[in-house]
């Protein structure tokens, strides 16, 4: 037996199958769009979409069209009742022209939500491995009886919309594996650094109590400088994390460029006589600019103390922080020093998230922070290093001497 | 006779406050190297009879410093504590049968930080005075 299908249900299928190509986003919307179509093409009173509930194995009218929708939605049905139970328990799809002279049908819903069932047509949700469900319409509009051609409609949508719902299924599985990937690693990386710094401040205190026990003022002044110094670590380290972890944008301010240079710069200096190594700054004649001067400000300090730290037990070294005009539309900030320079797989990897060799005393934070504060600015961060010679940090920002 | 304990640590807060916590321990002596390569060369010199190693350190790390010791005829017998932040808990961390594995040989000991000073004291006091 040939049963062909009308130009109607065939343009149907297709805008159909398009749908389910273009819209993964939120699967309710789409359930909702294919089953008003199905309503509408197939000419029937009413249609629902009926899913298993995993927890008890009942099933959930999960999307109802017609005019007693409402109720509907609101009544379950045990699997193997009716001819949805039935249909959802067997895999096999029924057609019940006269559901009063039949068996299977079961007079329950009818009953709660006030609908007059007169023919019914029900095929699974099924892929090759699971039953999800069953599609069901009701009530033909000009009260002819459903026939294979109307079946084999239901079955092309059906075969779409349980593949539709696995993919989705599957999809939300994966992301949730990805995101306790990220949390665990994330974790791993934190707790680690933590543990460093709770090491030495448990040092520091015990220190310090030694020296009050041995009445050894200079014990106590060292071991509180342990504890102050990594309490202050821990502040940085969490302020690096809200930095990284929330979306946000700039506060942007009209900053004079030079005066927030020279007060990284002076901040910085202690940290780089410690090493043997100088800070120059050669003031610039950009004048203000529109920047978050607190953001620029942070990824400047994690770009010079990179610096020194790369400085370190090398003679004679030095970095060199300035400004220039690329174009009429953007700047650069360059930070350059004659370190030890970084080795081609550091450089790939330098603003990856928890990505240190700085063993105890890196976060693997800075970089990556400071990678993230300057994407904010819409602008970009390029490192150009050779390993005995050096490395210089440019950082482009957009050129925006006042506000829009 | 002192036992010396050489503790190879990159962060220097860190070596300080073990060198405070064995200051306590009698008959105990501490001496420091601030990276692998020293703290090599360091064991070769003074032939501690404890080594405390940090893990996560720049160029060398502990576990590269810990396959040269175990290489090494003259130092191999050493007993190696590794102490580090690295957690077993988390998953990144290294069980003893896995260092076996991954090392040839097992540490003496494996701590995490943040230790109690009590538990670095009684893991140090107990190895030095096995060897008695």
């Amino acid at each position: 037996m040939t049963t062909s299908l009308s130009k109607e249900k065939l343009d149907a299928l297709i805008y159909l199958c398009k749908e389910v190509n273009s819209n993964m986003i939120d699967l309710d919307v789409l359930l909702r769009s294919i089953m008003s179509v199905t309503t509408c093409v197939m000419k029937v009173e009413a249609s629902s979409l009926v899913l298993i509930h995993e927890p008890t194995g009942d099933l959930l009218f999960h999307v109802a069209q017609g005019e007693k929708a409402g109720i509907i939605k609101t009544i379950r049905m045990k699997m193997g009742e009716g001819v949805v139970g039935l249909v959802a328990q067997t895999g096999k799809p029924a057609i019940v022209n006269h559901p009063e002279n039949s068996d299977r049908f079961c007079k329950k819903v009818d009953e709660q939500s006030g609908f007059k069932t007169k023919s019914i047509l029900c095929v699974p949700l099924k892929t090759s491995n699971k039953m999800w469900g069953a599609i069901e319409v009701l009530n033909k509009l000009d009260g002819n009886n459903f026939d294979d051609s109307d079946l084999i409609f239901c079955e092309a949508i059906a075969f779409h919309v349980a593949i539709t719902i696995e993919n989705a299924v599957l999809h939300k599985e994966i992301v949730n594996k990805e995101r306790l990937a990220a949390v665990g690693q994330t974790v791993a990386g934190l707790a680690h650094c933590i543990k460093n710094v709770l090491n030495c401040i448990q040092g520091g205190s015990f220190s310090v109590d030694l020296g009050i026990r041995k009445k050894d003022p200079a014990r106590v002044a060292h071991g509180w400088e342990i504890v102050k110094k990594n309490m202050n670590f821990l502040q940085e380290l969490v302020l690096d994390m809200l930095t990284y972890a929330k979306e946000r944008e700039p506060e942007y301010e009209l900053t004079d460029l030079n005066t927030l240079m020279e007060s990284v710069c002076s901040l910085m200096r202690e940290k780089a006589k410690e090493k043997e190594t100088e800070i120059s700054w050669n003031p610039c004649s950009i004048g203000k600019v529109v920047l978050d001067p607190k953001g620029i400000r942070r990824s400047l300090l994690n770009l010079i103390s990179n610096s020194v730290d790369a400085c370190e037990g090398i003679k004679g070294s030095c970095i060199q922080v300035s400004c220039e005009p690329k174009d009429d539309k953007e700047f650069r900030i360059i930070v350059s020093d004659n370190g030890a320079g970084i080795p081609q797989d550091v450089q790939e990897r330098l603003f990856q998230m928890f990505f240190s060799t700085k063993g105890s005393r890196g976060t693997g934070l800075g970089l990556a922070v400071t990678h993230k504060i300057i994407s904010e600015h819409k602008g970009k961060i390029e490192v150009d290093s050779q390993l005995g010679k050096g490395t210089h940090f440019i950082i482009t920002l957009p050129l925006q001497k006042k506000f829009d | 006779m002192s036992k010396k304990v050489l503790i190879i640590d990159d962060e220097p807060d860190s070596i300080y406050v073990v060198e405070e916590i064995l200051s306590e321990l009698e008959g105990v002596e501490t001496i420091s190297a601030e990276n692998g390569k020293r703290g090599l060369e360091k064991a070769r010199e003074e032939k501690p009879n404890v080594i405390i190693l940090d893990v996560q350190m720049p160029d060398m790390t502990g576990f590269e410093v810990f396959s040269h010791l175990t290489k090494d005829e003259e130092l191999k017998h050493i007993p190696v504590v590794m102490f580090t932040g690295v957690s077993k808990n988390t998953g990144i961390g290294f069980s003893s049968d896995e260092m076996k594995s991954f090392l040839g040989k097992e540490p003496a000991a494996y701590l995490e930080k943040p230790v109690s000073p009590e538990l670095l004291q009684k893991t140090i006091k107990d190895i030095v005075t096995k060897k008695d």
